[in-house]
């Protein structure tokens, strides 16, 4: 198995309730965000000698749940500042953006990193939409249009113009050209039938987070892998992605507890503004369509907020204990869902750096043995 | 604006043609299907009078067993055009129509004033691409969206014909090799079209196009099979005007500006 250390880098000191997105930054010290970008940085950086085999981060706007508004920068860093690991964006919200942009901006983050890229290509969570003033039911169209247009500009050498419904662009001829042939591995989300009909047709890795419950999770990589093959080609665990917050203690008391504390904050105070942002945009624009009404990010967040701890790792959830318990969590998600990578995030909420960093201390020492062999 | 059916005699026989419009001259050519008079065939009319020659043997015409191949079919288009089109005209190919105006462009230099090459045959590198034998998939092939087909099929028996026709002017020909070696000698401004979804005509026969002509560009139209008029025919029809009004200054986005 594979395993990416991956940062939401929230910002862990808000100490109000939010109750409105966007947030206001009012009485947020700037100079605090540095010292976490350079803590976090930190992490991300030793993280490839610690046993993770990818480094990686995301995008998010307008809050403290996330601070990489453009998770490419901080890859810009890693690339500099790491040699072996992967850098998983995970990923660029592609309808949001240029995605010609997006196609220099990974192709530099390759060649930079010397061939390291794993690129995210997702859809992003509907009120990141209200931020760059894109429609949400164009979510889907600009997806895919943009996906195979970031392609076109990894892989054709010759200039050329793209004529489609969201974008035009006469004239491309992107400099430089990433270093992984035909093109780094694409990452997209695929946690229900409509959206792995395109990740299968793209051959891309499937990734599927916010488990709330194995069987289901297990019904959609079979769906996923019965949709490849009608494309031709089986995917293999390497193809498969699973996210998943993760706390490691020396006992199972200790870690359940710090667990417990960060996702208090996490859902109180991360997630709490975002949550009337989101009911706006599902009450006014189709971003789901009914394929995904069942099965959406929405409806699993309110579950797992409704859960204990104990009752998110039994459901398979969430990994969390101590080193015996979580290579056995470990082991159990890899028979289950024949994921061959683990999206593991450490930083849950406003979890102290010191817990963070015992936790990879114990990755390293006494879980990354058991488990990476898998 | 709709077409006629009309007939000219030439030095080699009769030749079947579709007019219509009125403006700027644009010699259309015809695919291996024979003509099929899409959408935006039918708007350029708008502004352009449009001529559509259909090599002898297509489309229910009487054979012309002298032809045969592209180059013979070429001849006979230069004389046509030479007679009632005029000294220079633009150009708009589709598949085999594509291959043979790049001949066109090739062998009468000064016919030719914008070249637009859609989907075009003629250089399938290491057998990539063509059409497949079974109908079903030769059908998908074609087509990203079936449903806007606008025209009248044509009957098995006319179907059948053209595709005979297009294999004796073809020669099982994978590579011009000929044409290939005389892409550089092209002086008209050129545009390559291309489908994202096309499996007929592969993107290196596009690439390769681009390489070689000397002043061309090239454009991928989004979710459309080999048969992008059909396909995608507001941004087909966008790409022609454009181009054949603008040339290579067709890439600067001229905002308001433009009206």
């Amino acid at each position: 198995m594979k395993f990416n250390f991956f940062h939401l880098m929230p910002y862990p000191d808000y100490d109000k309730l939010p109750h409105e997105w966007p947030v206001s930054t009012h009485g947020i010290d700037s100079t605090r965000i540095q010292a976490l970008y350079n803590e976090y940085i930190d992490e991300m950086v030793d993280a490839e000698n610690y046993g993770f085999d990818w480094v990686g981060c995301n995008e998010h706007h307008f809050s403290p749940y996330g601070l990489m508004s453009n998770p490419n920068l901080i890859a810009g860093a890693l690339a500099r500042q790491t040699s072996k690991a992967k850098i998983a964006i995970v990923g660029n919200l592609l309808p949001l953006l240029n995605p010609i942009r997006v196609a220099e901006e990974y192709a530099m983050i390759d060649v930079m990193s010397g061939g390291r890229l794993v690129a995210g290509f997702l859809r992003g969570i509907p009120h990141e939409y209200i931020a760059y003033n894109i429609p949400p039911s164009e979510s889907r169209s600009r997806l895919r249009e943009a996906t195979e247009l970031i392609i076109k500009c990894w892989t054709e050498d010759e200039p050329f113009g793209w004529e489609g419904e969201h974008y035009q662009f006469p004239a491309v001829s992107i400099w430089p050209k990433p270093i992984q042939k035909p093109h780094p591995r694409i990452l997209m989300s695929a946690s229900n039938a409509e959206s792995a009909e395109f990740v299968a047709k793209m051959r891309a890795i499937m990734g599927i987070t916010l488990i709330q419950d194995l069987s289901i999770a297990k019904a959609a990589v079979e769906n996923f892998k019965k949709t490849a093959r009608s494309y031709g080609w089986e995917p293999t665990p390497d193809d498969i992605l699973v996210g998943q917050q993760i706390c490691i203690a020396d006992t199972d008391e200790e870690a359940k507890h710090h667990m417990a504390s960060a996702q208090t904050y996490f859902h109180q105070t991360l997630m709490r503004p975002q949550r009337s942002a989101q009911q706006l945009v599902l009450g006014q624009s189709r971003y789901y369509t009914e394929a995904d009404a069942g099965e959406n990010f929405q409806k699993r967040l309110a579950t797992l907020r409704g859960r204990t701890v104990e009752e998110q790792i039994e459901a398979g959830s969430i990994i969390c204990g101590s080193p015996q318990s979580v290579i056995k969590q470990i082991k159990r998600l890899r028979q289950e869902l024949d994921c061959g990578l683990l999206n593991l995030t450490i930083k849950v909420g406003n979890m102290p750096g010191s817990v963070v960093r015992r936790g990879m201390e114990l990755f390293r020492d006494r879980v990354a043995p058991e488990v990476a062999g898998l | 604006m709709s077409f006629e059916l009309k007939t000219i005699e030439l030095s080699r026989g009769k030749l079947s043609y579709h007019v219509g419009g009125t403006g700027t001259p644009v010699v259309y050519l015809h695919a291996a299907g024979g003509v099929m008079l899409t959408e935006p065939l039918k708007a350029l009319t708008g502004n352009h009078t449009v001529y559509a020659p259909i090599c002898p043997g297509f489309d229910d015409t009487e054979s012309n067993d002298s032809l045969k191949s592209v180059q013979d079919w070429v001849a006979i288009v230069a004389e046509f055009a030479e007679k009632l089109v005029g000294p220079r005209f633009d150009v708009i190919g589709s598949s085999f129509g594509s291959w043979t105006a790049l001949w066109l462009a090739v062998e009468y230099p000064t016919m030719v004033d914008h070249l637009i090459l859609g989907v075009p045959a003629g250089f399938r590198f290491e057998g990539k691409g063509g059409l497949p034998v079974d109908l079903e998939a030769r059908f998908k092939a074609l087509y990203a969206h079936p449903q806007k087909i606008k025209s009248t099929p044509k009957s098995p028996d006319v179907m059948a014909t053209n595709g005979k026709t297009y294999e004796r002017l073809a020669n099982n020909v994978q590579v011009d090799e000929a044409l290939s070696a005389r892409l550089p000698s092209i002086e008209a401004v050129t545009l390559i079209l291309l489908g994202t979804e096309d499996k007929v005509v592969p993107a290196e026969a596009g690439a390769h196009l681009k390489r070689n002509i000397p002043t061309s560009q090239r454009a991928f139209i989004f979710d459309a099979a080999h048969s992008i008029e059909v396909d995608q025919p507001e941004r087909t029809l966008r790409l022609w005007t454009d181009f054949l009004k603008r040339g290579p200054g067709y890439v600067l986005n001229q905002g308001p500006e433009a009206a």
